[in-house]
């Protein structure tokens, strides 16, 4: 595995060097999507909650960084700090009225939450600008050159997924297990369920802030369409794609699902039509993703080379 | 003074009374069962006190504390072990996690999202002295979601014990066990609790198992209390003879 790993590693460390202009703007929206997907599966594997609501915590984290950096004049590194704080906060009132709701009431009111959030900004067209957004947020150093924010991109990724192995393997990680197979279980040995969820949804939400803020430095620019429910709906197919109960299984789904976009596009325009028979593929052939593609390939490989 | 005073609780759901101005005391060191058919409101009661269910009337004190409206995961704290009547343990953990898990939860540690569980050793060594006491000591590296329901019923009494309680509350512990394990779960608890020296409140609807376990039984009918006393006075006790023992006051 630390062998995979390390190969993984060497491989995305050299692929800015052999790959063209639009190549790279693949991989760094693959990697952007993958720091999405990784926090997102922090709750949705980790505590069972399917949140239809992180667009929210993305999107304001996103729009923190264009406001203080076209309004305030603000450095546009200096931005992620803030923005990861409302993004944090954004989660934490989202979190705070959602987790006493279960399956689908929950789904519904993390919707309802950042449709909310997404209907303020797309009508005040005074402060976000509205449906026009904000633009020309080009970031100036390393992260507007788009190497620099390839390795960026990829250093948040690294980061959130250490973040996501220190957690699963501490006390509160096995707490999140124990409230997400047994809740009232989990209460009777002294845990309480409502805080762990809330520190979940917390946690998830400010690490998807982190992948608002480099969306901003891709595109150079924020539109409500980051807080649409759409996008909450692209990171729940980017990790049903690569498989939730997989590790790394988000990323590579968000890897997947960026890539195949031009490459089906550039055939035919029905993408939507190929990317919902591609999940219909998914649920009913292939449930644990196209990680699990690899490895049951592997399986078959293991015995015929053993012979 | 009592461990455990519950006073004159009661409890409807939609209408239906499911416990009507139920009172019991249970003192320190006992073994108290609360004995009645399916739908007595055993298990009512048994969730007033552990905090999941909320109390339409009544109080509920734990050493002299009053409990009433406290969360099940706070009453924990105050010296109280929980065990319920369906043993879901945590189904993707080892028995030692799961018992390491309860041992940090007791210690308010699970609230450390950077150390890894496993380097926990103090708590791991005492989980693993309480898996011993339920003795699942060759089982402790097992998954729990691949044990019988026996050793289920264990562990699920492993992660009661955990919170070293000065109160241990049973619910159904012999439901769905096969006749044999019943015998030797009765022995088991017996054993237990002579040497813990813990105090017990279960529930339970087998009476054999009852009589022979308990030193004081509530014997519950319909929500209300139809006989309180030894298992001496309970099997001579005209109204339970008619309506639990088979037999003709």
């Amino acid at each position: 595995m630390r062998a995979k790993l390390a190969l993984a590693a060497v491989v995305l460390a050299l692929l800015p060097w052999f790959l063209h202009d639009y190549g790279l703007q693949v991989a760094i929206q693959a990697l952007v999507l993958g720091v999405f997907a990784m926090s997102f599966n922090l709750l949705f594997r980790n505590t069972g909650l399917l949140s239809f609501g992180h667009a929210a915590c993305f999107g304001s984290a996103a729009y923190t960084t264009a406001l203080l950096v076209s309004k305030l004049r603000w450095n546009f590194a200096a931005t992620l700090p803030l923005a990861l704080a409302v993004a944090a906060l954004v989660a934490l009132v989202i979190g705070f009225f959602s987790v006493r709701l279960t399956k689908i009431y929950f789904t519904m009111l993390t919707l309802a939450f950042a449709q909310m959030l997404w209907a303020v900004t797309h009508k005040w067209y005074g402060f976000t600008g509205g449906d026009n957004g904000i633009t020309g947020l080009l970031p100036p150093g390393l992260l507007g050159n788009p190497k620099g924010l390839y390795y960026a991109s990829l250093m948040a990724l690294a980061l959130v997924c250490a973040v996501i192995h220190v957690v699963r393997r501490s006390p509160a990680g096995y707490t999140l297990r124990a409230v997400r197979d047994n809740p009232a279980r989990a209460e009777a040995i002294g845990i309480s369920a409502f805080a762990y969820m809330v520190a979940a949804f917390v946690l998830s939400g400010t690490l998807s802030g982190l992948a608002g803020f480099l969306q901003v430095a891709w595109q150079h620019s924020v539109f409500p369409d980051l807080l649409y429910w759409t996008t909450s709906a692209e990171v729940i197919i980017a990790v049903i794609l690569g498989g939730s109960a997989e590790f790394f299984g988000p990323a590579i789904g968000a890897a997947v699902l960026v890539v195949l976009e031009p490459v089906v596009r550039s055939h035919t325009q029905y993408w939507p039509l190929a990317l919902g028979m591609v999940l219909l593929a998914m649920v009913l052939f292939f449930p644990s993703g196209v990680v699990s593609l690899f490895q049951r390939r592997q399986r078959q490989e293991a015995p015929r080379a053993a012979a | 003074m009592p461990l455990l005073e519950v006073h004159r609780v009661s409890k409807s759901f939609e209408g239906f009374r499911a416990l009507d101005d139920v009172s019991l005391a249970v003192e320190e060191g006992s073994l108290y069962a609360l004995m009645g058919p399916n739908g007595a409101g055993k298990s009512t009661l048994f969730n007033l006190i552990t905090g999941r269910y909320k109390l339409d009337a009544g109080r509920v004190l734990f050493a002299g504390q009053d409990i009433s409206h406290t969360p099940t995961h706070r009453i924990i704290h105050y010296g109280i072990g929980i065990s319920f009547q369906r043993a879901i343990p945590f189904p993707s953990m080892t028995v030692l996690e799961n018992v390491t898990l309860a041992v940090l939860a007791l210690d308010k540690k699970t609230r450390d999202f950077a150390r890894p569980l496993h380097s926990y050793l103090d708590a791991a060594k005492r989980a693993e002295e309480i898996i011993s006491w339920v003795g699942l000591n060759d089982l402790k590296r097992q998954v729990t979601a691949a044990l019988p329901q026996g050793d289920l019923k264990r562990v699920d009494i492993a992660l009661a014990l955990a919170s070293k309680p000065r109160l241990l509350l049973l619910d159904e512990p012999l439901a769905g066990l096969a006749r044999a394990e019943r015998a030797q779960m009765v022995g088991f608890i017996r054993e237990l609790l002579r040497s813990l020296g813990t105090t017990l409140l279960f529930t339970e609807h087998d009476t054999e198992a009852v009589l022979q376990l308990a030193e004081r039984i509530m014997v519950l009918h319909r929500g209300s209390v139809l006989a309180e006393g030894t298992p001496d006075e309970i099997r001579s006790h005209p109204q339970v003879q008619e309506a639990f023992l088979g037999r003709e006051a």
